[in-house]
């Protein structure tokens, strides 16, 4: 065996090495990157830059840890848009680390931009993913009906903790819904929630969920799309708010590079071995 | 005319079960919980097949209403598009998370049962079973505890609970999930190779649409112009056009074909006349 042809069987010690120092090594430099923002961010950002702000926003947050990574750049970077602009928010998911995770970040936010939980945002908590249709079908009729109480088990009808609540009432009330998950419940929310009054949709996926999601936005069932951290990356430029997903732009890039550089190399060594054994055919 | 009648039944039932509080709601709750545990253990002592009857009933009744709430015409009543059945979705979605509720019961008596008897007979892997029953107990008293009004305990139960589920349970979803970034490149580098032509097409559309996704890609052609037809060989432009024109519409038809299925699917359920792994080969 050549050593050409030894390329396409590197140890994958030396792949989990080479992948580990590259991403390592391009975390350091803190230089963002340009950014040419996708239509679908630039979609996205101007659903939120033109929804009335005597509207709520529901931020769907059906998300974990696991993709905290992605998901978590994409809230911060919309959590930014709303606060700057004043928007109302809700969050509630059917992940039950979900909305936990995107309140505590609304939290940190909260004291720079100044916002009071239950007169411009609230948590409506998480309800068990099994009933997401039956849960979204009863909310969009009625917030206090539909959700009952918040995270922190204040009913929505206390007006006096929740003055927020006074106003907004149903999906007549909203403005814009943010979608935040690497599952399919994005498809709950279009059938049960943007389709009752074709309320402007915006979708956070991983980017591994993302080419599912582009007929909706053929359909205009959606408005924009956040991919993965790159839609985070792309939103944080339009909101001028550098932050996760632009330090981490340089290793997103390196990441991708070397494994098409991997590819590429393991296919050099395939090449060479056909050759071989054409040539040692011919011969024989 | 289903109107007035569903309007009556409701009215009925408002009048025969008025909202309750204190001592008497407690009493009621617990006069169910009995109900429910002698039903529970009286569906046992019936018969295998009068068994599965209820149960097609009871599922045909649930799905009839979310069908007909949907098909049954409508009239705009303060402004929301109305019917005799749709004053009932709210108790529904109630009633679906209760029973969810219950299911996550039985899940946590199923997994107590396999690791209960694991831990008890030391049999292998009886330390994970071990470490099972720890953090449940330590994740349920703690998240349950962290309800109580502000004080010095709560505190503590806070900061506990921040320590399992921030330092712990995400800490280690994180990095599972990071490790498998790993066996991704590892796999790719492997498994991706010019073998024929459509693997060939299939590399080119990803090398493609992985350049596209990140800066280092859309650097290669960013001396090309943003408008004109050469704008159109910038990689982020061929990605998209890809993405929008090629993989959505193939998407949709696997989407189409799928929503077909989970029709049939959904009917055969509905009717109770699935057949196969999680249901029995008779009804």
């Amino acid at each position: 065996m050549s050593i050409l042809e030894k390329l396409q069987t590197i140890d994958r010690r030396i792949v989990y090495l080479l992948l580990f120092l590259s991403v390592g090594l391009a975390l350091i430099p803190r230089k963002p990157l340009p950014v040419i923002p996708s239509n679908q961010a630039r979609s996205a950002f101007e659903a939120i830059e033109n929804a009335p702000t005597d509207k709520l926003v529901i931020i769907g947050a059906d998300w974990s840890a696991s993709t905290r990574g992605e998901n978590g750049a994409q809230t911060i970077a919309i959590l930014h848009h709303l606060m700057k602009r004043r928007l109302p928010f809700a969050i509630m998911g059917f992940d039950p680390q979900g909305p936990e995770l995107v309140a505590a970040e609304a939290e940190k936010l909260a004291k720079r931009y100044n916002y009071q939980y239950g007169t411009d945002w609230i948590n409506w908590g998480f309800r068990p993913p099994g009933t997401i249709n039956a849960t979204l079908k009863a909310m969009v009729r009625g917030f206090q009906e539909g959700m009952k109480q918040d995270s922190k088990n204040i009913p929505l009808s206390d007006h006096v903790r929740l003055p927020m609540m006074a106003r907004f009432k149903d999906i007549n009330d909203v403005g814009v819904l943010v979608v935040v998950t690497p599952s399919q419940t994005f498809e709950s929310w279009v059938a049960f929630v943007q389709g009752i009054k074709g309320t402007p949709l915006v979708f956070c996926p991983t980017a591994v969920m993302a080419p599912e999601a582009y007929q909706y936005l053929d359909s205009g069932q959606m408005v924009g799309m956040l991919t993965g951290l790159k839609g985070a990356l792309e939103y944080e430029g339009l909101v001028k708010e550098p932050g996760r997903a632009t330090a981490q732009g340089l290793a997103l890039s390196v990441s991708h590079i070397l494994i098409i550089l991997l590819i590429v190399v393991g296919n050099l060594g395939y090449l060479a071995q056909k050759r071989r054994q054409k040539s040692q055919q011919g011969v024989g | 005319m289903l109107r007035n009648m569903v309007d009556e039944i409701a009215a009925w039932f408002a009048r025969s079960f008025p909202p309750q509080k204190g001592l008497t709601l407690w009493l009621i709750l617990m006069g169910l919980i009995v109900a429910y545990v002698v039903i529970f253990f009286g569906l046992q002592l019936l018969k295998p097949r009068a068994r599965k009857s209820l149960i097609a009933v009871v599922t045909f009744l649930a799905g009839l209403f979310y069908a007909l709430e949907f098909f049954l015409p409508t009239e705009l009543i303060d402004g929301k598009e109305t019917n005799a059945l749709t004053r009932f979705l709210v108790p529904m979605s109630e009633f679906a998370q209760i029973v969810a509720v219950l299911a996550l019961g039985l899940g946590i008596y199923s997994l107590t049962m396999i690791h209960g008897k694991t831990l008890l007979r030391f049999r292998t892997g009886w330390f994970y079973s071990l470490t099972f029953f720890t953090f449940m107990i330590l994740m349920a008293t703690f998240g349950i505890m962290v309800e109580e009004p502000f004080s010095r305990e709560a505190q503590i139960n806070r900061d506990i609970r921040s320590i399992l589920f921030v330092g712990g349970l995400q800490a280690l979803e994180g990095t599972m999930f990071s490790i498998i970034a790993f066996y991704i490149v590892s796999a790719a580098y492997r498994a991706f190779r010019v073998r024929n032509a459509e693997a060939s097409l299939l590399m080119a559309a990803a090398f493609i649409v992985m350049l596209g996704q990140v800066y280092a890609g859309q650097f290669l052609t960013n001396w090309l112009p943003t408008e004109g037809a050469l704008s159109n060989l910038r990689i982020e432009t061929m990605s998209d056009w890809l993405l929008t024109r090629i993989n959505a519409p193939a998407v949709r038809a696997v989407g189409f074909g799928l929503g077909v299925g989970l029709l049939a699917t959904a009917l055969r359920i509905w009717l109770s006349l699935e057949r196969g792994s999680y249901f029995d080969r008779e009804v």
